[in-house]
């Protein structure tokens, strides 16, 4: 994605320290049932200005629902949203123009070609016709779709799609913008022209709310990162503050022919929560520790193994999501 | 809101399914009215009666009879004659026409003073044949009854004959039936069936209507959402799509009309402005349809269409679109029960079309009128709140 000309002041820090005592989005004690389903439980969230915001959660768990709620297309129990310091209601146009969505499920017109969809949403933030047309441009050259002007939707690949909707939510260079699981079923190399792309918007001034499944592209992004499940927050800091609230530590890998006496000697080593022995390499996830390696080497050399290579992989967000929101199997 | 205007026509334009329903469905419904109607209005217009007479003789009836027919044949009169010299060659003249183009329907030989007729036989399916054969039978009684009152009065008082005036009055048309033109235009069976059929095209419109709304509810489509976390007004977005899906309805009635007026040349009574404003209202009240239907909640989006299809079907039926049969049904149902007529849209743009054409009096148009832009106003009452409405408590 090309670089987009900013017309916003550049923050001076988009470190993951707020950089205004005003959060631009602020939810407080926020709650939403359908009916007996209690999909936003007390939610409560606050984000600063130039921050990349992650919110990560297994399916069902409210991300959507509280972009939504926020956004006001869902009607809410009982919390408040302000948003850039006001009171966020669905007639807050001032607001809105201040705001860019780029939805979960593809919203543009199947009708009209790429430039005509995103004149059309950018129309419906900015009524000056030349200054639309510079900022459908410019829009149209970040997500690189200049060879798909005159394109119909349906003549798009799906990564071409995901950029056209991205195109659309980011026309009018809203200062929030709302990524609504972006890379869903896009190929590596789209899904990291929208990571630029959005790194770069993040640079540029923007503040980013971001919505994933996938973990390292949160982990790669996101300065704050919030795990919510059922509609509750179960953590929220930096990537390396998540990581510390866990008890995983290192993942040691090693390539050797390990007997099942020595494997079981590794299981009852004291640090030792998870280990997986399959096709020649050990895996062992320990907890957060200064002598694992060692240990687990000392008790090979006591059964007079030779290991092969070896390598430590420190504790990923996979990691700390799933231990956080449990293994079992979701609806 | 021009963005949004500009923006919602194109896209329907560019939308098959609307096109088909809203633009191509009443023309092509109209071309097969065209093909199936033009034979019966053919057959009941004046035709050319075509003949072949047998050339008298000198005798006075011969004379007599010859007279007849050159008065049948003048140029304003329907006959046309074709002279033959005997009976065999006039009934070869007739067999060669049956062969070609079927303008001779029949051959007169005058045997002893009287006319005898020959008809074709032949038989098509408007047939037209028997009409014809029919009027030279006509033509040849008058004479037979012209010749018996003249040969009655020669034989009871032949001074009269020596009137010059009488004699011509014998032989004069009885002018017994005065023709009065009563209403704006030629009364014509068949033309109830185009105001019906466009009173069907007119409420098919109502599917711009409904896709137009359901691209406006955030519950009904991703697009729907999307243009309501907008900046513009909601209001103003609602506004500017209905006034697109009006503009798509009233622009494809308008050239159904059009084919209808000019190509197929349906009379309209000739007063075609007043036809746009019954096309502009039933525009209006389609697109309120397509919108009421919209709001019912809990239903997709093609259960709506398939609601919106059968009011559409239900309706002319009770417009009489469907034959003879069912519009005898509608016209006794709307004798016995005004109220039905009157809340059914494709009636009343049909007897707003039938007041254009047959009424001086401008007052049932604009009843009918009313009465369209009144359920226009209620169903747009109808879904007012559903358009309005931004947030819900599921998506």
């Amino acid at each position: 994605m090309e670089p987009m000309k900013s017309a916003r002041p550049t923050p001076s820090s988009t470190s993951n320290i707020p950089t205004t005592l005003t959060p631009v989005v602020s939810v407080t004690d926020l709650v939403k049932r359908y009916d007996d389903l209690v999909a936003l439980d007390h939610l409560d969230l606050e984000i600063a200005s130039g921050e990349i915001f992650g919110l990560l959660g297994p399916n069902g768990s409210g991300k959507t629902t509280a972009i939504h709620c926020i956004l006001q297309l869902l009607t809410y129990d009982k919390g408040t949203i302000e948003l850039f310091g006001c009171p966020m209601t669905q007639t807050s146009y001032d607001l809105k123009r201040r705001i860019g969505i780029v939805p979960q499920a593809v919203a543009v017109f199947d009708e009209l070609t790429v430039r005509e969809n995103v004149d059309y949403f950018c129309g419906l933030y900015v009524r000056d016709k030349s200054e639309r047309k510079q900022l459908v441009a410019e829009a149209i050259d970040f997500v690189g779709l200049n060879e798909y002007l005159r394109a119909r939707p349906r003549k798009l690949s799906g990564g071409l799609l995901r950029r056209l909707n991205i195109a659309c939510g980011i026309a009018h260079r809203p200062e929030l913008i709302f990524f609504d699981e972006p890379t869903v079923a896009v190929d590596p190399q789209s899904r990291a022209a929208i990571l630029d792309g959005i790194k770069r918007m993040n640079a540029e001034g923007s503040t980013i709310v971001y919505t994933s499944h996938y973990m390292e592209e949160v982990e790669e992004l996101c300065t704050r990162i919030m795990i919510m499940d059922k509609g509750r927050t179960l953590a929220c800091g930096t990537n390396e503050q998540l990581k510390a609230l866990v008890a995983a530590g290192e993942k040691i890998v090693i390539e050797a022919e390990i007997p099942e006496a020595a494997l079981m000697r590794i299981r009852a080593l004291p640090h030792a929560l998870v280990v997986v022995y399959e096709n020649g390499k050990l895996e062992v996830t320990c907890e957060n520790g200064e002598h694992n390696v060692a240990d687990v080497l000392e008790e090979l050399s006591k059964a007079r193994i030779r290991p092969g290579r070896i390598w430590a992989e420190p504790p990923t967000l996979n990691d700390v999501f799933l231990e956080i929101t449990g293994r079992e199997l979701r609806d | 809101m021009l963005n949004t205007y500009r923006y919602t026509l194109i896209a329907f334009i560019r939308m098959p399914g609307i096109m088909i329903w809203a633009l191509c469905f009443p023309l092509i419904l109209a071309t097969i009215f065209v093909a199936m109607f033009t034979p019966i209005e053919d057959m009941a217009a004046v035709n050319e009666v075509g003949m072949v007479v047998v050339e008298p003789d000198d005798s006075p009836d011969g004379q007599a009879f010859s007279q007849f027919i050159d008065g049948l044949s003048a140029s304003d009169s329907p006959y046309r004659v074709v002279y033959a010299n005997t009976a065999a060659d006039a009934e070869r003249l007739v067999r060669q026409s049956v062969d070609d183009d079927g303008s001779l329907f029949g051959f007169v030989e005058l045997k002893d003073g009287v006319p005898h007729v020959s008809v074709a036989g032949a038989t098509s399916s408007d047939g037209i044949e028997e009409l014809m054969a029919s009027m030279i039978v006509l033509a040849m009684d008058q004479y037979v009854a012209n010749a018996s009152l003249i040969k009655g009065l020669m034989a009871e008082n032949p001074s009269v004959l020596s009137d010059p005036q009488v004699v011509a009055s014998i032989f004069e048309p009885i002018q017994a039936t005065a023709q009065v033109q009563l209403t704006q235009s030629q009364p014509k069976e068949t033309v109830r069936f185009y105001f019906a059929l466009l009173g069907m095209a007119a409420l098919f419109g109502g599917s711009v209507g409904l896709a137009a709304c359901q691209r406006l509810r955030p519950n009904s489509s991703a697009v729907g959402a999307r243009r309501s976390v907008g900046a513009t007004n909601h209001g103003v977005v609602v506004a500017a799509t209905v006034l697109a899906s009006w503009t798509i309805c009233f622009a494809c009635l308008l050239v159904a009309f059009c084919y209808l007026r000019f190509v197929a040349g349906v009379d309209f009574g000739g007063r075609d402005v007043l036809c746009v404003g019954t096309i502009a209202a039933s525009s209006l009240t389609a697109t309120a349809l397509g919108c009421a239907v919209s709001a019912i909640p809990k239903l997709r989006g093609d259960a709506k269409s398939g609601i919106l299809t059968g009011i559409v079907c239900f309706a002319s039926l009770f417009a009489g679109l469907y034959g003879q049969p069912t519009m005898q049904f509608a016209d006794d149902l709307a004798a016995q029960f005004p109220l039905l007529s009157l809340v059914n849209p494709a009636s009343q743009i049909a007897q707003s079309f039938y007041s254009i054409m047959y009424y001086d009096s401008l007052a049932p148009y604009a009843f009918h009128l009313a009465v369209l832009l009144g359920m226009a106003v209620v169903l747009f009452l109808l879904s007012v709140r559903s358009l309005r409405r931004q947030r819900y408590a599921s998506l």
